[in-house]
Order: C-alpha cells, then sequence, then structure tokens
C-alpha cells in the first residue's frame, strides 16, 4: 500500500508546489490538510475497500452499490473505474521517461548541455516524437513498452506473487537511494548563487502575509490528495483484499505516515536545495513544472556536481531510477481496479486480463505519443489526474453518508482495529472533511475546470487534438458504463444478495 | 514586470537574512516536523509489527 501511496508526486510535485507556493507557507497548510482531508479519507477508503471487499467486490462500482443501495450507485461508481485507466495510460508513459532519464544518465547522453534551455531542448525532444534534434521520440516509446511489460508482468502474478514482491524490492531500493542523494545534496558547497541550507530555509520559513492566500491553501490541499493517492479507487482495490478481521487503521495511518515521511523528509530535502544551491532561489523559482524541475534542472545539477563525471552520472541515475520505482508501485496500483474488475464481474483470469490491459494501454497511450506536442496528455492529467480525484472523493464521502452513515461507518472503521481513533476524527470526518472538499471542488471548478473547459489560453492548433482527447476520455467512460451495466445484468442475484 | 522583480528580490531578502543559515523558526518548524513524521511512522510500524499475526490472512481477493 504505501508503495501505491509513495508515487511522482512524492519527488517531483511536491517540491514545485511547495517553491510556487511560499516554500514555508505552504507547509502550514499542507499539515492542517494532511489532518484534516488526508487522513479521514484514507480510513474512509479503506474502510469502503474491506466493506466492499466482503461482498466479492473490488472496485468503486461494486461498492457504492454496497454502501448505497440505489440503483444509481453503480453507474456513479464508474468514475472510480475509468479515472485510474485513464491516468494508468498517461503516468505508465511518463513512468517510462523516467526509466529512458535513469539510462540516459548512466550513458552520460545529455551531459555537455550545461544549462537549463539546453537541457528543455533536449527534454522536449525526448517527449516529442516529431523532434529528433536529440535522438528521436522513438527512445521514449521503447522506454514505455519495457515499463509497460513490466507493470503487466508483476499485475499478471497477483497480489502476492506480483504486487507485494515488486513493492518489497523497490521500495529499499527508492529508500537507499533517496537517502543517499539526500546526503550529498546536503553536503554540497556553497556556490555564489546559493546553498543547500538557504534551500532548507526556504522550504521551512514561512512567509506569514502570504498564509492568508487562498490559493496557497487550495495547493496544498490539492498536494495531499496526490501525494496519498486519493480519489483514484486504488486504496479501496487493495484493501477489498483485506479480511473483516484485518485491521486498517493503523495501517491506514501507517501508510499515510510512511508516504509524509518519504515527502517531507526525503522529496523536500533532494530537489529544492539542490535548485537553491546551483539556480540561486530566484532562478529556482523561475523553474516552474514538475518537469522542468525534476527532469531538467535536477539534469543540470547533476553535471555540476563536484568531482569526476561518474559521480554526476551515477547520481542521475539514482535520481531518475528512484523515480521510477515510486512511479512503478504506483501504476502497478493504477491497473488494479481494472484487472479486478474484469476477474470479479466477468470471471476473466487474471492473466489474461493483464495482457489485455497491456494492449489497450499501448493503443490509447499511441495517442499521447501521436499528439503530446498538442496537449493530448495534459487533457487526460487535468480532468482525470487533477479533477477527476477531487470528485470521486467527493463522491465517496457522499456515498458513505446516504448509504451507511458516519455512526455505522465509524463502527465499520473500528472492526479489527489495533488503533483506536479519537472521536475527534469522527466530527472530522462527519463535517469538516465534506466541508472542505466542497470548497476545494466548488473553488476548482470556477477557477480552472470552467476555464480549462472553454479551453481559455490554449493555442488554436491545439483545439481540434483537445477535443479529440476528451472524447477518447469520454469513450473510456461510456465503455466502463456499458460493462458496469453488463456485468449487473449477467449476475442481478450476486447484487440482490450482496444488497439484502 | 517591475512589480514581479520587486516581489523577487524581497523574497530573495527574506531567504537570505540569516546569511548561510536557517532562521530560528525555520529550524523549529523543519525539526518538528520531519521528527515527527519521522517519528509516527516509527513508531506505528512498530505497532503493526508487534501486532500478532493472524492466519489466513494471505492475500487472494475479496470474498465471493
Amino acid at each position: 500500500m504505501a508503495g501505491n501511496a509513495v508515487g511522482l508526486g512524492n519527488f517531483l510535485r511536491f517540491p514545485v508546489q511547495a517553491a510556487e507556493n511560499g516554500g514555508g507557507t505552504f507547509m502550514i497548510p499542507y499539515f492542517i490538510s494532511l489532518v484534516l482531508l488526508g487522513i479521514p479519507l484514507m480510513w474512509l477508503e479503506w474502510g469502503m475497500g474491506r466493506y466492499g471487499g466482503r461482498f466479492g467486490h473490488g472496485t468503486l462500482p461494486g461498492m457504492f452499490q454496497v454502501v448505497w443501495r440505489h440503483p444509481a450507485a453503480k453507474y456513479l461508481g464508474v468514475v472510480g473505474l475509468a479515472g485510474p485507466l485513464i491516468i494508468f495510460v498517461y503516468y505508465t508513459y511518463v513512468v517510462g521517461w523516467m526509466l529512458g532519464f535513469s539510462f540516459l544518465s548512466l550513458t552520460g547522453d545529455y551531459f555537455g548541455l550545461t544549462s537549463f534551455e539546453e537541457m528543455g531542448a533536449y527534454l522536449r525532444s525526448f517527449q516529442d516524437i516529431y523532434d529528433s534534434s536529440a535522438h528521436g521520440g522513438w527512445v521514449a516509446v521503447v522506454f514505455f513498452l519495457l515499463t509497460l511489460a513490466l507493470v503487466v508482468y508483476t499485475v499478471a502474478r497477483g497480489i502476492s506473487g506480483g504486487i507485494e514482491k515488486m513493492a518489497l524490492i523497490g521500495m529499499p531500493v527508492l529508500f537507499l537511494f533517496a537517502l543517499v542523494l539526500m546526503v550529498r545534496v546536503l553536503t554540497l558547497p556553497a556556490t555564489e548563487l546559493g546553498s543547500p541550507v538557504q534551500g532548507l530555509n526556504f522550504i521551512w520559513q514561512p512567509e506569514w502575509r502570504k498564509l492568508w492566500e487562498a490559493e496557497v491553501w487550495l495547493a496544498a490541499a490539492g498536494q495531499i490528495f496526490f501525494t496519498l493517492s486519493l480519489g483514484l479507487g486504488t486504496i479501496q482495490t487493495y484493501a477489498s483484499y483485506l479480511s473483516e478481521r484485518d485491521d486498517i487503521t493503523l495501517t491506514g495511518l501507517a501508510t499515510a505516515s510512511t508516504n509524509e515521511f518519504v515527502e517531507v523528509v526525503l522529496g523536500g530535502t533532494i530537489a529544492i536545495p539542490a535548485a537553491v544551491t546551483f539556480f540561486g532561489i530566484v532562478g529556482m523559482q523561475m523553474v516552474t513544472g514538475a518537469f522542468d524541475l525534476g527532469i531538467v534542472a535536477m539534469a543540470v545539477v547533476f553535471q555540476s556536481l563536484p568531482g569526476p563525471e561518474l559521480v554526476g552520472r551515477l547520481a542521475g541515475f539514482m535520481w531518475y531510477f528512484l523515480l521510477f520505482i515510486a512511479g512503478i508501485t504506483s501504476s502497478v496500483a493504477l491497473a488494479s481496479p481494472t484487472i479486478a474488475f474484469l476477474q470479479e464481474e466477468f470471471g476473466f483470469p487474471r492473466r489474461r486480463v493483464a495482457r489485455l490491459l497491456g494492449l489497450v494501454a499501448i493503443g490509447l497511450a499511441a495517442f499521447h505519443v501521436l499528439f503530446y506536442r498538442y496537449g493530448f496528455l495534459d487533457e487526460w492529467d487535468y480532468w482525470a489526474g487533477t479533477f477527476g480525484l477531487v470528485l470521486v472523493a467527493t463522491l465517496e464521502v457522499v456515498v458513505v453518508r446516504l448509504g451507511m452513515g458516519m455512526e455505522r461507518f465509524w463502527e465499520e472503521m473500528h472492526r479489527g482495529a489495533e488503533l483506536r481513533v479519537p472521536r475527534f476524527f469522527f466530527f472530522v470526518l462527519k463535517w469538516v472533511t465534506p466541508l472542505f472538499l466542497s470548497i476545494l471542488l466548488g473553488w476548482w471548478t470556477v477557477t480552472e475546470a470552467w476555464p480549462n473547459l472553454r479551453m481559455d489560453g490554449v493555442a488554436p492548433q491545439q483545439v481540434a487534438v483537445r477535443w479529440l482527447s476528451r472524447l477518447v476520455m469520454l469513450a473510456v467512460i461510456a465503455l466502463a458504463v456499458a460493462l458496469v451495466h453488463r456485468a449487473w445484468r449477467r449476475h442481478p442475484e450476486r447484487y440482490a444478495e450482496a444488497q439484502a | 514586470m517591475m512589480p514581479m522583480a520587486a516581489a523577487l528580490l524581497q523574497e530573495v531578502a527574506r531567504v537570505s537574512a540569516p546569511a548561510g543559515g536557517l532562521t530560528p523558526f525555520a529550524a523549529l518548524f523543519m525539526t518538528v516536523s520531519m521528527g515527527s513524521v519521522t517519528l509516527l511512522a516509527a513508531y506505528l510500524f512498530y505497532r503493526i509489527l508487534r501486532a500478532p499475526m493472524r492466519q489466513g490472512d494471505e492475500a487472494q481477493g475479496p470474498a465471493k
């Protein structure tokens, strides 16, 4: 489960969000959001997953149905089935870039491109199939296919045979690489532009007047969502494998705290202090966008490390490979709801479903490869990977409130519990979290979703492809609706029994 | 551009104030935050390892 929670967000998104929202100023709402939004929702998703698993459901359509006995519930749950599949496709494509960059670091392919501009052009060539200025876009496709093959192989082998084994090997390697890089970054000598300590000071010294800006709070709440993998439907699928006697309160909190350790202690002490040391505070703040800081700026940093070039190559390999591990464990988790749904509702063998998923992912990823420069991926990332998460989480809270009521859910959550959660969190889960979610959803709808829907500021040559991107997403959702409809018609007795 | 440049300069002045070091608040905030998440994670994993192992908990998929 920690492998699911720890992902690219810890090392790529967190530093950028912190940098863009005032460093220390960001950290205060970040921790408040963790307590009022992240941890309660984590327990809610674990509880819903374990409860649904008891009735043979590992995905949101079935879980929503058994929690809220309403004919519409299963269709609301479709967002928790189509969403992870949509995210899985582009997320795995991006994880493939990390594998590619770890390899290119070892070979020293980009060494010599020591300015931010040169490195940015190199990344664009890597991402764009039509730009062969560095070495051609096919390199990214090859690494995507390798990554996808590993994901398919892992999910085909099942929970204990594949997913747990991957986490068992991957997580210690991730911790080791992150610790080595953290020590290296913190012991870097100061340059004319800055020092690692100045980077730390930036992250931890709040600018108090900025604390009243709503954007900082919303950015912090958003980060908590992404980092804990909330609203994806993956936590529920993993939790559905637990028995009624298994604890979820202690394990859920342990997962959240492990993720926070990785994000705050490791993620917060690598990218920003390194970037501040070599670019200064002003330079670092000008580097916006997760890929610009995590890939471009870090590649320049590795080339600037003291010592022989081999040190920089190894550091680069470790950084991108730890991103690859963090990403691939999340990628495997994102594949799980689709696998679980087709297995449970249609009785397909796991290996066959895994292969089918691989083929579907290749077909859908072709759009990203061909239309990356036109913003195809950006559309999916925004609607499924940003707005969709908050929407799914809001639906989860609504369904639990309508179907079970918070009192009954609280009891359900404490079955087999090794940790009695303080009653304070009952109040938070019942009132504060829904309010927080409503504000987040409402604010994002007005300030981002509506302008994005109208394509404000989108270059005219991108508009057609962005509409195509939305149509493909809608087609995936329509397919998920049809599959849910068919599954319910196929085994009406199973669902009637589940509702009894 | 000018207000933006001024804001950036202010920001530089803010974070560079204790040249080469952390402000007392930043040091405290960092220590408490990092210490809390580290200790919490360690304590919770200690609790998980100490909890009695249950039989038949091998993940086999949701109950049918």
